[in-house]
């Protein structure tokens, strides 16, 4: 092993160099001046979604603990993007909030440690790696929702979703350890899924609903509402893409590299699952007040058309994943992006607050009138084409019956979505959010996210390009 | 004999388990804990596999319940009881507890695990301990230090979280 | 490929820049400029749409006595597989073509008589841009070459009507229209999504030219695989038909419709009258080929669903008070005539019902944008919807009763005006398929010619002083789209359609039927003769006979009786009972379904939200619930 391959693994090593640097920042900085690392934060990750484009080769290191390719390292740059979308929103709200001031580097510091999780999770090669690296991700979220402890919401937050992620942690561990019966190791490579062996199927099945639980499928859901409703919104926006984004790839990573002998079994367990996820998510997302447990929702029926981009396992199957993870990312962080600044500069969090929004907001009503848009999958925005891809997915698999179901979903969906937009338009308020100035950051954050909207649809290239890098059974 | 010792201590840990979730009272569950968990060491000192063993004893019996322990001491009054559970809510975990329970039995059971022909050495610490650093294969650094990161990130949540405001103190 | 043809993309381009430009700097353009930006871009794309037009026609279009679809360029945008892309392109053929000069034509005028009509409304220049807009979606949507690029132009289209009749956006009603437009409009779109996924995935193409080639033998395979007893090919035609349906406001999916009237009149004339709405119909005849040799099935449905929304819609056309709602029931009513036209059509040498329904669709164009720019007319002038508030207009308003009146005798299908040819056509079309549609279609042209001259008695006729002294004619922006789309009306009978627009590009014979044509204008005038009976004198017949029933004349009498008798048979039972009942019907029943629809979705999400109480263990317990659910039913397939 050479000093050279180390490159290999660059986007961790730098992630964790940039960790270890804003460590050093933060030591120097006198208690006035705590703000100046949001600058310093937001700048050096530039270097990071750069990085990820210079070295796309394949190999694997630590005796097959790493393994790299160019897929893995798209995902993990679709996933840093995101990330650096939510650097961009976050600003505003650690400046202004009193509380937050003298923990704004610790902020940082966990949403990086749970991104250096999220990339050896995309990277693992073995279980070991990849349980360690999945509670890594999820351990550090765990002690931000909880940021706000002051606030009851924030802390009751913090306290469901560590309990519910340690038991869904021990599920899946229960399904490693089957899976490790059967096999005989946890190495990827060396894994050899046999259909024959009860014991690998029910292995499966244990480990899936682990994972789900990530992802918010149904019913492993229930946790989402509450942590998404009580954490701060930039933890929130996280949860919502990144948590959810890095389940889904590596989901789709074991499915087809490990699990491909066993297809039939996760195909209709993901049928089932995609139907529940859909429906039950369209379902309560109705009834929502709270933007922030309606976004909630949103995303749960997001996740369950996700599925179907996976249930054919196909490499076109998956290129939509990504393609549509990619799109879902800023749609959905243009949503939380706007009520990041609306709560912020008003504390307001429920959907009648934002009646009467585009007389005072005409921009911020646009932005989320496009995210809305995008998440409805209306064209000509970008949301439509992720959902396309997936739907054609599914038809490319012969599941009919599952399509026509997702599709009377994507209409209901389309009706909540309107409710939000109509309330921005139309409806008239007293007391509507006052006009807001957002910040440089936040501002940036939002541009960024509406083009991203607009356009990856557009640019074929992009889709293109996750095509040759896709794969399937 | 040796099947005696095991049926004692598989029960014992059957039991506790049991009165652990079962007991209304807060400290008693975390006792009753602390004994399935060294049941479970004695398991391990059963077949041989001493680190383990050790392991066991230190980080959970000694480490993890005594915490536990701890906290409650420090942050309830130990009196109290906790509620009798619904009649309906009980019947119900019992039910979805058999079936579990029975469903990984049968499975666990309907497999043929090959035991292997050689013999095998429980490890000594020195093994262990080349195996958590080396990098090659079957080596063990790279999660060596992942959980490194994972417990660095810990800390700092920690921190997050107990840190007040200096108005407030 | 002709190289010349590469002026083509600026008849989408120049739209779309006008849309961009007023968009972006809405608030900084003054009113006229940004009026003037939308109206040039407009009128230079239709000068090259008819530019296109006429060397087509004349020139490159023909080749062995054929006309050919010759795609002007084909950009690829998006690869599924090596041989299923995604391009944008530019298709013209004898219909695009047709659709072409329909569309920008109609814009045109539409633009030029906004700028009276909107006059001093605020927003008037985002009004231009969402107008921009929707020429350009349109028109792509026309000349799309594959049905991918045709499906993104037609949710833009209902994107950019979404916002236009949503445009008085202070109006709870016109939010409300809008809202329902969008979503019944793209329940269908989805069905027609499902069908061009069934489509592509079987016939492995999204290009036009590729599925219709050698007689649609690309996806003729898909007939031999059934689901649930029709043959997937015909499942994915019957849901691209859906699509056609939603926004052609076909019966049961026409309630969007006449809700959709609460948008500014302009925009009922362009989007309502003439594109938006015959973009279904415009739909199945890009795909008739594909139609009439793989599913004559679904192609029967289509007939069927025609004839019978436009009796239905005639129907219920007859008791409006509403002008606007009266002309959008006529506008469903025509669109299902085209339906059924193309429904009964055969190919190539029976293909005249094909032949018919663009003719129609060509020729409703003209009088039913008229007749919405004449109604926005008086309503500029009168301020009101009701046409029991109106009469006497005729001298106040002299053009616009004269090129109402115009539009009246086309749609009724007087000749010589443009719909007595289509309409003759279209009658003789169905005739040969069967006397089951000739009857409905001939019983609705009486209908049509009955509620048209109602309309036209009721508003200009009837009372003799108008509601307000001060109604005056509309200034001559307005008043000068009126006059040429009336010269449309009168001539664009003319056209020799069957030499231009055919099944298969060659000629078709078509013959004139005289005693057709006769039976035809036969029961237009005894439509138009009930009308003026009824509605041409304010009706105080009743009270004359009454004064004198004290009276001596027995004759007097019994003719009072004889009167009575009739009105009551007429009035009270057809109209007031049968009329009255599908009216009913249809805002109770098919409204109160899809309302239902709703309703049970926000009752069962109600049930279910015990669900999310809050507690972590609950939470768990459904975790732990849910992962042995699963496996207990793997289980129980393992073991069997």
């Amino acid at each position: 092993m050479s000093w050279s391959d180390f490159f290999l693994m660059q986007q961790e090593l730098a992630l964790i160099l940039l960790a270890l640097v804003l460590l050093v920042v933060e030591i120097s900085l006198d208690t006035e001046n705590k703000h100046k690392i949001i600058p310093v934060a937001n700048f050096l990750f530039i270097p990071i979604l750069v990085i990820g484009f210079l070295n796309t080769s394949t190999g694997s290191l630590f005796g097959d603990m790493y393994i790299t390719d160019p897929t893995r390292i798209l995902m993990k740059n679709i996933l840093n993007v995101g990330v650096f979308l939510v650097f961009l929103q976050v600003s505003n709200w650690l400046k202004t909030q009193a509380n937050n001031r003298n923990r704004i580097s610790e902020f940082y510091l966990l949403i990086i440690s749970s991104l250096i999780g999220v990339n050896y999770l995309i990277s693992a090669g073995n279980f070991l790696m990849f349980y360690l690296s999945l509670e890594l991700t999820s351990i550090p979220i765990a002690a931000l929702a909880a940021y706000e402890q002051y606030k009851h919401k924030s802390a009751e937050a913090g306290i469901k979703m560590i309990l519910s992620s340690a038991f869904s942690s021990g599920i899946l561990l229960f399904g490693l350890s089957l899976l490790y019966a059967g096999t005989g190791t946890l190495n990827y490579g060396a894994m050899a899924i046999a259909s024959v062996d009860l014991i690998q199927s029910m292995g499966f099945i244990f480990f899936f609903s682990g994972l789900a639980f990530k992802i918010s499928i149904v019913p492993f859901h229930l946790w989402t509402a509450d942590v998404y409703e009580g954490a701060p919104v930039a933890v929130t926006s996280y949860l919502s893409v990144i948590s959810k984004g890095v389940a889904v790839f590596v989901l789709a990573i074991v499915l087809i590299t490990l699990f491909g002998e066993i297809q039939g079994l996760w195909q209709e367990v993901i049928y089932v699952t995609a139907i529940l996820t859909m429906t039950i998510g369209n379902l309560f997302a109705i009834r929502q007040k709270n933007i922030k447990r309606f976004l909630a929702f949103s995303s749960i029926a997001q996740a369950g058309f996700i599925l179907l981009g996976l249930v054919g396992g196909s490499n076109f199957g998956t290129t939509a994943v990504l393609y549509f993870v990619l799109i879902y990312i800023f749609s959905n962080l243009a949503a939380f992006g706007v009520v990041s600044v609306i709560q912020n500069a008003s504390d307001k969090e429920n959907i009648y607050d934002y009646n009467g929004l585009y007389k005072t907001n005409p921009r911020l009503s646009l932005v989320m009138m496009l995210a809305l848009f995008s998440l409805a999958g209306i064209p000509p925005v970008a949301g439509f084409f992720g959902k396309f891809f997936l739907f054609a997915a599914a038809a490319e698999a012969g599941m009919y019956v599952l399509l026509l179901i997702a599709v009377l979903n994507a209409i209901i969906s389309l009706y909540y979505y309107l409710l939000v937009v109509k309330a921005m338009f139309i409806n008239s308020n007293d007391q509507p959010v006052p006009k807001i100035e957002s910040d440089f950051f936040a501002r940036a954050g939002l541009i960024l996210c509406t083009a991203g909207i607009i356009i990856t649809g557009f640019i074929s290239w992009i889709y293109e390009y996750m095509l040759n890098n896709s794969f399937g059974i | 004999m040796e099947t005696y010792i095991f049926y004692i201590l598989a029960g014992a840990i059957l039991i506790f388990a049991l009165l652990s979730v079962t007991t209304r009272r807060v400290l008693r569950a975390a006792v009753y804990l602390l004994f399935a968990l060294g049941s479970t060491a004695g398991i391990y000192f059963m077949v041989e596999f001493l680190f383990l063993a050790a392991v066991q004893l230190l980080v959970y019996v000694g480490g993890v319940v005594v915490l536990i322990i701890f906290s409650i001491l420090l942050t309830s009054q130990i009196n109290d009881r906790l509620e009798q559970p619904e009649w309906l809510k009980v019947m119900a975990t019992m039910l979805l507890v058999v079936v579990g329970a029975g469903l990984s039995l049968f499975v666990i059971r309907e497999y043929d695990f090959n035991i292997s022909e050689t013999a095998m050495t429980a490890p000594t610490v020195s093994d262990i301990g080349l195996k958590l650093l080396s990098y090659g294969p079957g080596g063990y650094v790279l999660p060596f230090e992942v959980i490194s990161i994972l417990l660095l990130a810990a800390m700092i949540g920690a921190i997050v979280i107990a840190k007040r405001m200096k108005e407030n103190d | 490929m002709e190289t010349s043809l590469n002026y083509t993309i600026w008849i989408l381009i120049l739209p779309f820049a006008a849309f961009v430009l007023n968009g972006l700097l809405s608030k900084r353009l003054p009113n006229q400029v940004a009026s003037a930006i939308s109206i040039i871009s407009i009128l230079i794309a239709a000068a090259l749409s008819y530019y296109l037009a006429f060397v087509y026609f004349t020139d490159i279009g023909k080749a062995a006595e054929t006309f050919m679809a010759i795609k002007a360029f084909d950009q690829t945008w998006l690869r599924f597989t090596e041989s299923l892309q995604i391009k944008i392109g530019f298709l013209v053929d004898p219909i695009s073509i047709m659709m072409l000069i329909v569309v920008t034509t109609v814009s045109s005028l539409v633009f030029i008589y906004s700028i009276g009509y909107m006059k001093g409304e605020k927003g008037y220049n985002r009004f231009f841009a969402f107008l921009s807009l929707f020429s350009f979606s349109m028109m792509g949507l026309v000349v799309a070459t594959n049905l991918f690029q045709m499906y993104i132009f037609w949710e833009l289209v209902g994107v950019s009507s979404f916002l236009l009749i949503g445009y008085y956006y202070d109006k709870p009603s016109a939010v409300s229209a809008s809202k329902k437009a969008f979503i019944v409009t793209r329940f269908a779109d989805l069905g027609f999504l499902l069908g061009i996924l069934l489509l592509s995935y079987y016939g492995n193409s999204f290009d036009f030219l590729e599925i219709s080639s050698d007689n649609g033998a690309a996806v003729s395979q898909m007939g031999g695989i059934t689901f649930m007893g029709m043959s997937v090919l015909s499942w994915a035609l019957l849901l691209v038909f859906t699509g056609g349906a939603g926004k052609s406001a076909m019966f049961p999916l026409h309630i969007w419709l006449p809700d959709a009237m609460e948008g500014p009149t302009p925009v009922s004339a362009l989007i309502h009258a003439a594109t938006m709405v015959v973009a279904g119909v415009y739909l199945v005849a890009r795909m008739f080929t594909v139609y009439s040799f793989g599913a004559p099935d679904v192609l029967e449905i289509v007939a069927i669903i025609g004839a019978f929304s436009a009796l239905f819609a005639a129907v219920i056309a007859c008791t409006q008070f509403d002008i606007k709602r009266v002309l959008a029931f006529s506008t469903m009513s025509q669109i299902g005539y085209m339906m059924m036209a193309l429904g009964v059509s055969g190919y190539a040498a029976e293909g005249l019902g094909f032949t018919a329904s663009m003719f129609h669709l060509f020729t409703h164009a003209f009088f039913k944008a008229l007749l919405f720019l004449g109604a926005g007319a008086i309503i500029h002038s009168v301020h009101t919807n009701d046409i029991r508030e109106m009469g006497g207009l005729r001298k106040y308003l002299p053009i616009s009763h004269i090129t109402f009146l115009i539009a009246c005798l086309a749609i009724s299908g007087i000749p010589p005006f443009a719909g007595f040819f289509s309409k003759d056509e279209i009658l003789a079309a169905a005739q040969m398929h069967g006397m089951i549609y000739f009857g409905v279609g001939y019983l609705v042209a009486g209908l049509t010619a009955f509620y048209m001259f109602r309309l036209y008695f009721m508003v200009f006729w009837n009372k003799n002083q108008p509601a307000e002294s001060k109604v005056h004619e509309s200034p001559s922006v307005m008043t000068i789209p009126l006059i040429i789309l009336a010269l449309g009306s009168i001539f664009a009978g003319f056209v020799p359609f069957g030499n231009l627009i055919t099944t298969n590009g060659q000629v078709l014979e078509t013959e004139f039927h005289v005693s057709l044509a006769a039976a035809t204008v036969g029961i237009a005038l005894v439509g138009i003769v009930v009308s003026y009976l009824f509605y041409a004198k304010p009706s105080d017949r009743p009270e004359r006979i009454a004064k004198s029933l004290g009276g001596f004349y027995r004759t007097v009498y019994q003719k009072f009786y004889f009167d009575e008798i009739y009105l009551f048979i007429t009035q009270r039972i057809i109209f007031g009972i049968f009329s009255a009942f599908i009216a009913w019907f249809d805002r109770n029943i098919v409204d109160g379904t899809i309302n239902a629809i709703g309703w049970l979705t926000a009752w069962i999400s109600s049930r279910i939200k015990g669900l999310q109480s809050g507690q972590v263990q609950q939470y768990a317990y459904v975790f732990l619930g849910g992962v042995l659910i699963i496996g207990l039913v793997f289980f129980y397939y393992w073991m069997r």
